[in-house]
């Protein structure tokens, strides 16, 4: 892998007042699976057309191989998107879609006939060549989109949300499909989503992002056990954070939430700083299950059930919310039940404050 | 009208019951093939200046903000609220010699002489583009107004040029607009014989013009009737061919 394949530098954008990249810094290795993940309205979509070249920053320089391609435009990039619409072309059928790139490149005919083939069958899409685009399913115009991109043998690929418009099933197998493809081409791809299980499932790293700026960029490993903000804490997968100041510092450090004392992760942070400590939901321990200290009085405030887990949620003395996550459908715990929390200081994470 | 186009002229009004093709007869003569030559002419020169201009307007006019664009509609809508007829007689006033479109070209020594632009041709021509424009415009408007642009964000993606992404997407995907609008400006243009009254005094006579004499002062409703047929006839051609090649019995903008 050679480092800096491609390199984004302090970034900007803005549409009218309204700042939509502020600085952003990225380097990506050759053949790498990158996600930027991130809310609606983030900027990663516009972050993707940058790279793509479809739209130019105000600031900041995008470099290739290290060379500058800041400001040359999409056609002569060798980068190629899959649009989160598909953007297929109606007019044309299936092979006229795909063949496209190539027949503006003033290839020959029949070496495109012979490239679309091969790329329809990777795509398992053998045989399709004169269907029309308007009367394939979501999955399959999502491969169409797909060969249409990787017979230009981008040197990046970027993805928009592709896989957005299909439902569960069909998304969990492109997402392997999608990955099958890209480790036997091994194609640098960077890939956009809100989806923090399509992120995790298919990422070498995840770039966690949220309004404009990049909050963290790691493994998914990382992004999951140390979320750096309460941002990246709370998007992927929810995890609770509790308000607290710090009593004891150090290796056994204590912290005061909701007026009780209870141990968290080893820190280094001063004595009487306010802190945000993160537990994801399945680490939080519940009443007899072996607190390993005293642990926070609750009241159990609602119980729901949804992808094999059960949820459920507390209220503190304080009022905040925290939520446990239990395998099965029941939990012997009524509503309005009195009971306490609590964690093992090591599945404690201590996090920046974010951004509202 | 079909049934009238077969009767037999009256001798002094009206017609009388008596079956013949003598009115399509002679519609085969010269005299009227060359009315009917003169008139398609004249619409497809005026529906070729109708394109030239009214694509490019209806396709800048698309892509501007929604102030932008309901500004321009109302500008373009304005002109309905006065009559036609009367629209065209202010044409009369400007094309006029010594009118004022003379006046300003002399004021600002573009031409010497008065121009005489009024009952010429090219009167003709300016008026039928006047008053068939706006329904190119629109037309037009309407289905660029529905284009979806990241299919032009993907052909530049796929490594085509601004114009190459035009004609090979953008144009393709809004012919069904340019030839709604050819259909739209078309048709009327055949029948509309006051403006080549009003702005070509006589001089150029249409189909339309020979069916309202025929009306009016030739008292021959029968063969009035045939020349209206052919035009329908006409009329359900283009019609026919638009349908053929736009793939669609929808007239973009209308319905």
């Amino acid at each position: 892998m050679t480092e800096n394949f491609l390199k984004l530098v302090n970034i900007e954008k803005s549409f009218g007042t309204e700042k939509i990249l502020a600085g952003i810094n990225l380097e990506i290795s050759k053949g790498e699976f990158i996600t930027i993940l991130g809310p609606s309205g983030c900027g990663k979509t516009t972050l993707l057309r940058i790279i793509s070249g479809i739209e130019y920053p105000d600031s900041g320089n995008v470099l290739l191989e290290n060379n500058e391609i800041t400001n040359i435009p999409a056609e002569n990039r060798n980068v190629n998107t899959v649009f989160q619409s598909y953007a297929l072309f109606p007019h044309m059928n299936v092979e006229e879609n795909v063949g496209y790139g190539l027949k503006l490149k003033k290839i020959n005919k029949d070496i495109i006939k012979k490239q679309v083939d091969e790329f329809l069958e990777l795509v398992q899409l053998k045989g399709y060549n004169k269907r029309k685009v308007t009367e394939l399913s979501g999955g399959q115009k999502q491969r169409v989109a797909l060969a249409r991109a990787l017979i230009m043998n981008p040197k990046i690929l970027l993805l928009d949300e592709p896989l957005g418009a299909l439902d569960l099933k069909l998304r969990r197998d492109m997402q392997l499909e999608l990955k099958r493809i890209q480790k036997k081409m091994g194609i640098t791809t960077i890939y956009v989503t809100h989806d923090q299980e399509e992120a995790i499932n298919m990422s070498d790293r995840i770039a966690v992002m949220h309004k404009g700026n990049f909050e963290q960029i790691g493994t998914p490993d990382e992004i999951y056990n140390t979320p750096k903000t309460e941002f990246v804490a709370k998007f992927v997968d929810s995890a609770n954070i509790f308000r607290g100041k710090l009593i004891k510092t150090g290796k056994d450090a204590e912290a005061l939430i909701s007026n009780h004392k209870i141990n968290i992760c080893e820190t280094k942070l001063p004595v009487e700083s306010d802190i945000l400590i993160c537990c994801r939901t399945e680490e939080i321990l519940i009443g007899d299950e072996n607190i390993p200290n005293q642990g926070i009085p609750v009241v159990v405030k609602e119980k729901f059930f949804g992808g094999g887990n059960l949820r459920i949620e507390f209220v503190l003395e304080n009022g905040e919310i925290a939520t446990a996550r239990r395998h099965g459908i029941d939990y012997n715990l009524k509503i309005g039940e009195r009971t306490i929390i609590g964690w093992n200081p090591k599945n404690t994470v201590i996090v920046e404050k974010s951004d509202e | 009208m079909v049934y009238l186009s077969f009767m037999t002229r009256g001798d002094i009004w009206g017609f009388k019951n008596i079956f013949t093709l003598e009115n399509y007869k002679t519609l085969l003569d010269p005299f009227y093939l060359n009315i009917f030559y003169n008139s398609i002419k004249l619409s497809v020169i005026s529906v070729f200046f109708i394109i030239l201009i009214g694509y490019p307007f209806g396709y800048f006019m698309a892509k501007q903000n929604d102030k932008w664009k309901k500004r321009i509609m109302f500008l373009i809508m304005l002109p309905f609220w006065t009559s036609g007829l009367i629209r065209l007689y202010g044409w009369v006033i400007v094309f006029r010699s010594n009118g004022t479109l003379d006046k300003i070209l002399m004021a600002l020594n573009i031409t010497e002489k008065p121009l005489k632009l009024l009952y010429s041709y090219n009167a003709v021509v300016l008026g039928m583009i006047y008053a068939l424009l706006p329904f190119m415009i629109l037309s037009v408007y309407s289905s660029v107004e529905k284009m979806d642009w990241s299919l032009v964000d993907a052909a530049r993606d796929l490594g085509a040029s601004k114009w190459r992404a035009f004609y090979t997407i953008t144009f393709p995907m809004t012919l069904s607009g340019l030839l709604s609008g050819i259909v739209l400006t078309f048709v009327p243009s055949m029948g509309l014989f006051f403006v080549a009254e009003i702005l070509g005094g006589n001089k150029i006579v249409l189909v339309g013009n020979v069916i309202q004499d025929l009306l009016s002062r030739g008292n021959n409703q029968p063969l009035a009737a045939a020349i209206s047929v052919i035009l329908m006839l006409m009329t359900i051609i283009t019609l026919f061919l638009y349908r053929k090649i736009a793939k669609t019995k929808k007239l973009e903008g209308l319905y």
